[in-house]
C-alpha cells in the first residue's frame, strides 16, 4: 500500500464572482523515499491541490470531493483536532518563498520551537538539543537558532524552513516550489539536502516546481497539470523520454537543452485557460496546435499508454478505436 | 509597513538619531520628572488652606512667589506642579485603557473577520461619529466628577481610532504567509494572534498610544476647564477654570493664566514630537525619500515645470 493515496480530488473556489474548479479529479499516489514532481504552469492547480492537501485552503476554498489516505486514514474526513496532529506530524510542507513563511520578529530557533513543542512532550532542553540537531541536518550552524530571518541568506531560510517542516518526523514532505528565487548553486544544494533527508526518514515527497531540470534529475514520478488536471503522469523516464501529452512536450521544447545550447526556446503561446471560462473539449486543445476536430468537442479520458504511465489525451487513445467517432 | 520587522534595539538607535524625538522625548521627561518630584520641589503645598490676606490674592510674581499667587493667595508655581501629577495620571491611565480596548478589539475584528468584524467596526463608527466632548460632559454630569470617573469616560470613548489603525495592520499581517504556515504547524488562534501577529502591530500602537496620551490630557483639561473636573484635586485646566471665573483675565493676573497653559501646550508638544518620531520609524513611507531632499526638490523645481516637478517628488 502506497504512503500517500489522493482520490478524484476537487477543489473549488467560491468566490462573490462565481465558483471556480481550480482543481478536478487529482489523483496519485506516493510511495516512501520516493519522490513526485508537480509540474505546470503558474495557476493550474498545483498550489491549491497541496494547501487541500494539508487542509489549509484559504477560506473561499472548498474541497468538494476526493479521499486523501495517509496511512490508512482519510485527511478529507478525519475531525479538524485530529487534522491539526497529523499535520506537521505526519505531513508537513515547505512554503513557497522562505523569506515570507518566516517570521521578521522572531528568532528561526523559536520558530522551530513552537512546531515541536505543539507536537511533542519532550522537556524544555530536549527541545533545545533537538532544534540543534535538526538546523545541524539540514546543514546550518546550530548557533545560528537565536539568529533572525534577516540574517539568513536566501538558501539559509530554506534550510530553515526544511528543519522546520522535518521537526516532528512527518512521513510526507510538501515542497512547494522549494527552489524558486535562489541561485542555481544554492537550488543544487536544496535538492540534494531533500534527496539526502529522503532516505534518511524514509520521507515520501511531493516536489511542486516550475524547474523541469529539478524533476529530470531528482523525481522517481511526475505529475504535469494543466488547468487544474492531471494531463500525463508516469515515471520520470516516461515522462521526459516516452512523452505523449503535447502539452508536456511542449513544456520541453521550453526548456533549454544542455546538449544543443543554441536552439530556440519554444514558448507555448497564450495562457493556461480562465478557470470560469473553460473551452468545451481538451483544456488544452486552444494551444495545442496537434489536436483533431474531436479535441475542440470531448473532454479526454484518462488512457493508460503503458502500466504506469497515463494520459489524457485523445492522441493517447489506444489503437483498435476509432479515431474520429 | 513592519517589512523587516522592528526589533526593540534597532528601534531606540533609530529613535535617539531623530531629533524632534530626542527633544519631545526630553521634554516629557522634565514633565515627568516635576510630577514625582512635586511634593518635594514645589515651595509650598497647594492644598493647605491658608490664611491669605488682602494682599496675596492674585499677587504677581516676587521672590516669595515665583508665579504669583492665585484668588485665595496659593503659590501658583506649586499649583502647576502638583497639577501636572493630575495631567500625568489622567492621560497614562485613561491611554492605557484606550490602548487595552483598542488593541482587543482591533485584533480579535482583523484577525475573525466576517460578522464579528462587522458589528465591532459600526461600533467603532458609531463612537468616532459622535461628537466626544459633549458625550464625556453629559456622562461626567451624571455619574459625577471623581477622577476616576474621568479616566474611565476618556479611556472609553477614545478607543475607535486605535482599533482602526490595529485592525488595518492585522488585516495585512494575517495575510502573510508565516501565519498561514503557523497555522499549519497548529498554533492555537489565540497564540497565532499573540506571538506573530500582536509584535507585529506593536509599533503601531506606540505610534497611536502617544497621541492617546496627549488626547487624553487636553481632554481632562478640557472637562476641568468647564467645570467639570474633580474638584478636589488642582490639575492645570482646574486652575484654568478657576482663573477664568475669578477674575485673572480682566485682573490682568497673566501669571495665573499662563503657566498651565504653557505647560498643557508643553506636554501635547512633546507627546506630538515623541509620537512623529514614533511614526516616522515605524512608517517607511513618511521616511525621507531621496528626492524628498531638500536641495533636490529645489533643483527639480527650478529644472521643470511645477506640474513635473511635483510628479518627480511624488515618485
Amino acid at each position: 500500500m502506497s504512503l500517500l493515496s489522493v482520490q478524484n480530488l476537487t477543489v473549488e473556489y467560491h468566490t462573490e464572482s462565481g465558483i471556480y474548479r481550480a482543481v478536478e479529479a487529482l489523483d496519485f499516489d506516493l510511495e516512501p523515499c520516493k519522490t513526485l514532481g508537480l509540474v505546470g504552469e503558474s495557476g493550474c492547480g498545483k498550489t491549491t491541490a497541496m494547501l487541500a492537501l494539508m487542509r489549509l485552503l484559504p477560506e473561499v476554498g472548498r474541497i468538494v470531493s476526493g479521499s486523501v489516505l495517509l496511512d490508512g486514514s482519510d485527511l478529507m474526513r478525519i475531525p479538524l483536532v485530529e487534522m491539526r496532529q497529523k499535520r506537521w506530524g505526519e505531513i508537513s510542507m515547505v512554503f513557497q518563498g522562505a523569506m515570507n513563511a518566516l517570521n521578521p520578529v522572531r528568532t528561526v530557533g523559536s520558530q522551530i520551537r513552537e512546531a515541536i513543542m505543539l507536537h511533542t512532550a519532550l522537556p524544555r532542553d530536549q527541545i533545545e538539543k533537538e532544534i540543534e540537531k535538526l538546523l545541524d541536518y539540514v546543514g546550518v550552524a546550530s548557533t545560528y537558532k537565536n539568529r533572525y530571518p534577516h540574517q539568513f541568506s536566501g538558501g539559509m531560510r530554506q534550510r530553515a524552513m526544511i528543519a522546520m517542516a522535518l521537526a516532528c518526523q512527518p512521513k510526507v514532505l510538501i515542497a512547494d516550489e522549494p527552489t524558486t528565487a535562489l541561485d542555481v548553486m544554492v537550488q543544487a544544494q536544496i535538492m540534494e539536502l531533500l534527496e539526502e533527508l529522503k532516505s534518511e526518514f524514509n520521507l515520501g515527497i511531493v516536489v511542486v516546481t516550475h524547474d523541469l531540470g529539478v524533476v529530470a534529475e531528482y523525481c522517481d514520478h511526475v505529475l504535469v497539470m494543466y488547468g487544474g488536471r492531471m494531463v500525463e503522469y508516469g515515471d520520470a523516464d516516461q515522462i521526459f523520454n516516452k512523452t505523449v501529452h503535447p502539452y508536456t512536450q511542449r513544456l520541453m521544447l521550453a526548456f533549454p537543452d544542455i546538449e544543443n545550447p543554441d536552439s530556440e526556446l519554444a514558448s507555448i503561446p497564450g495562457h493556461p485557460p480562465p478557470l470560469d471560462n473553460l473551452p468545451p473539449g481538451c483544456r488544452f486543445e486552444p494551444r495545442c496546435g496537434v489536436g483533431g476536430q474531436r479535441c475542440t468537442r470531448e473532454e479526454p479520458d484518462v488512457y493508460t499508454v503503458e502500466p504506469g504511465h497515463i494520459c489524457s489525451c485523445l492522441l493517447a487513445q489506444p489503437k483498435g478505436r476509432p479515431a474520429d467517432e | 509597513m513592519t517589512k523587516k520587522g522592528i526589533s526593540g534595539s534597532s528601534f531606540w538607535d533609530e529613535f535617539i538619531r531623530k531629533r524632534q524625538g530626542v527633544i519631545g522625548g526630553l521634554m516629557l521627561l522634565l514633565i515627568t520628572v516635576i510630577a514625582l518630584l512635586a511634593s518635594w520641589i514645589s515651595p509650598y503645598d497647594p492644598h493647605d488652606t491658608i490664611s491669605a490676606t488682602a494682599k496675596d490674592v492674585l499677587a504677581a510674581p516676587s521672590p516669595g512667589h515665583l508665579l504669583g499667587q492665585d484668588e485665595v493667595g496659593r503659590d501658583v508655581l506649586s499649583s502647576v506642579f502638583y497639577g501636572s501629577r493630575i495631567s500625568l495620571l489622567v492621560g497614562f491611565s485613561a491611554s492605557l485603557i484606550t490602548i487595552l480596548l483598542g488593541c482587543t478589539i482591533g485584533l480579535l475584528a482583523g484577525y475573525v473577520g466576517g460578522r464579528l468584524d462587522i458589528l465591532l467596526m459600526r461600533i467603532t463608527d458609531g463612537i468616532l461619529v459622535i461628537p466626544t466632548l459633549p458625550l464625556m460632559l453629559v456622562i461626567i454630569a451624571v455619574a459625577g466628577r471623581g477622577i476616576g470617573n474621568i479616566i474611565l469616560v476618556i479611556g472609553l470613548l477614545s478607543w475607535p481610532y486605535t482599533a482602526r489603525v490595529v485592525r488595518a495592520q492585522v488585516l495585512s499581517v494575517k495575510e502573510r504567509q508565516f501565519i498561514l504556515r503557523a497555522n499549519a504547524i497548529g498554533v492555537s488562534h489565540f497564540g497565532i494572534v499573540m506571538v506573530h501577529i500582536l509584535p507585529q502591530v506593536l509599533p503601531v500602537i506606540f505610534a497611536s498610544a502617544t497621541l492617546d496620551i496627549s488626547y487624553a490630557i487636553i481632554s481632562e483639561a478640557s472637562l476641568s476647564f468647564l467645570g467639570l473636573g474633580d474638584p478636589s484635586l488642582i490639575s492645570w485646566g482646574s486652575m484654568l477654570n478657576r482663573a477664568f471665573l475669578r477674575g485673572a483675565v480682566s485682573g490682568g493676573a497673566w501669571w495665573y493664566l499662563v503657566p498651565p497653559g504653557f505647560l498643557l501646550a508643553w506636554v501635547t508638544l512633546g507627546l506630538n514630537l515623541v509620537s512623529n518620531a514614533v511614526q516616522e520609524i515605524v512608517n517607511p513611507r513618511l521616511r525621507n525619500h531621496h528626492l524628498f531632499n531638500e536641495l533636490k526638490i529645489v533643483s527639480l523645481l527650478d529644472r521643470f515645470s511645477p506640474g513635473a516637478a511635483v510628479g518627480a517628488a511624488k515618485r
